[in-house]
């Protein structure tokens, strides 16, 4: 990845982008019920590291990424180090191929589309040979909850940039 | 571009340390916390008590408006239902006529008898919120706004209106969390109501938890009522649980609570019979062996401990 950003912006996105990461695992850890229906949003923190800002300090990301979700751990009960630990490569990954990159409202939900499949993919073959014991229609029904919500979520980072930009004064 | 030169590959660099120490650190969380779930307990249940108080508030709003829809939905159907509950009240005024006749017969067989057969399922309950509800794909718990100050501890049943939902597995100061009986980790001993037929209710992270170590003799037909049998001495006796299914030959149980959204639970604090060695009966000396000489005859405690100090015959 080539970095464009100065040192001062690089860190604010990353600042920024971990706190929307809190946001997002608070968000992930409250049951909402719709019509006696339970619906959770328990992977929508991928959402904000598939759309991590491309210029964010690395080091202050991987911080803000672990914490936060050491935090989700807590909140949802699961094994200590169990979502840092499906966070920190998936972030890599992002980072790496960059797949988060805005190229347009539909290819970059299309790239969401392909990196949850290739998620649910990963966990359903750890199924299969025996290697990690997941709930699988659970964790298809998450991801396609997560598919749904990223309109939402995208829509509300362009209007907080444009916000950050014109305060900016850019 | 900014940042190419060698600051940006030391800063590259470190990236890539921080990376892989936060990973194994990470990993090592994981085993530990999986390996022994107390080397965190004490940390984890303060995090776990001020994440129910902070969600407790955060679905305040949430809580509202499905309220407010609810509200608007038992309205619309508050005619059909108040003939319905009509009729289930002249049913169950029967019933409680029956109830009542019986419980008097029974405690006058106690008294005969001298026997207490009364249930173990305690009187006392604790109303919780379950202010957070994991269906996630690798466990299967919740997190409630009661603790220690309220009188829970580990091991307690948690019920719904309709039936065990799961067991403490965790108490903090002011929350807990519940294993949910579908969780993988969760093993229940239970009990068929019709024929008294044991197993162990394994959770499998399906909807409907697997019995498991049935006896060859033993029948579970579908439709028979499945409550907690006490034996694992964990849960009192009588809970009920679901009925059973058989789903590919595997007889699988459908919870009661298998309510899709879970807000108001209790909490049954039961205190477990502890076995001989943890609580140990006071140490008796050869003076407080009684002899009861109004009626001649040694009573049955001192004959045993006679009996004990006496050679054994060669």
């Amino acid at each position: 990845m080539i970095e464009t950003a100065t040192p001062t912006k690089a860190r604010n996105y990353a600042l920024q982008a971990s706190a929307a990461m809190l946001v997002a695992v608070v968000f992930a850890s409250i049951t909402f019920n719709i019509f006696g229906y339970p619906l959770t949003f328990i992977l929508a923190p991928f959402i904000v590291l598939f759309l991590w800002p491309n210029g964010a300090d690395p080091v202050i990301s991987y911080f803000g990424i672990f914490v936060t979700s050491l935090i989700l751990d807590v909140l949802l009960g699961d094994p200590l180090g169990g979502w840092p630990l499906i966070f920190l490569p998936f972030y890599v990954l992002m980072v790496f191929f960059g797949a988060g990159r805005d190229t347009g409202f539909g290819e970059t939900w299309l790239n969401f589309v392909f990196w949850m499949v290739a998620f649910i993919g990963f966990f359903a073959l750890g199924k299969v040979v025996r290697f990690i014991d997941v709930d699988l229609p659970s964790l298809l029904k998450l991801g396609v909850m997560t598919i749904i919500l990223f309109p939402l979520v995208y829509f509300v980072k362009s209007q907080m940039r444009n916000v950050l930009v014109s305060e900016d004064g850019a | 571009m900014i940042g190419r030169g060698s600051g940006f590959q030391k800063r590259r660099r470190n990236s890539r340390l921080v990376f892989i120490a936060l990973f194994l650190l990470s990993a090592v969380f994981y085993l530990a916390s999986i390996g022994n779930d107390e080397s965190f307990k004490g940390s984890r249940s303060n995090i776990e008590g001020v994440g129910a108080k902070l969600l407790t508030y955060l679905t305040l709003p949430v809580r509202g408006f499905e309220k407010l829809v609810a509200d608007a939905g038992n309205r619309w159907n508050a005619h059909s239902e108040n003939e319905r509950l009509k009729e289930e009240v002249s049913r169950l005024s029967d019933t409680e006529a029956r109830l009542n006749a019986l419980s008097f017969k029974l405690s006058r067989f106690e008294t005969i008898l001298n026997v207490d057969v009364g249930s173990d399922i305690p009187e006392t309950k604790i109303a919780a919120r379950a202010v957070s509800e994991n269906d996630g794909p690798f466990a299967k718990t919740a997190l409630i706004n009661v603790g220690v100050k309220q009188g829970v501890s580990k091991g307690d049943a948690v019920m719904t209106i309709d039936g065990l939902y799961g067991h403490i597995i965790r108490v903090g100061n002011s929350s807990s969390r519940v294993l949910k009986l579908v969780d993988l980790n969760s093993r229940v001993a239970v009990i068929s109501k019709s024929n008294g037929a044991r197993a162990i209710l394994i959770g499998d992270n399906s909807q409907f938890p697997t019995l498991s170590y049935i006896s060859s003799q033993a029948e579970w037909e579908d439709g028979v009522t499945v409550m907690t049998s006490g034996d694992d001495g964990v849960l009192p006796m009588g809970l009920p649980i679901g009925i059973v299914v058989t789903e590919n030959e595997i007889r699988k149980v459908k919870l009661f609570a298998d309510r899709n959204f879970v807000d108001w639970v209790w909490v049954y604090p039961y205190e477990p019979i502890n076995t001989p060695e943890e609580d140990p009966a006071p140490e008796t000396t050869d003076d407080e062996i009684v002899i009861d000489d109004a009626a001649g005859a040694e009573s049955p405690s001192a004959s045993i401990e006679e009996d004990a100090l006496e050679p054994p015959l060669q």
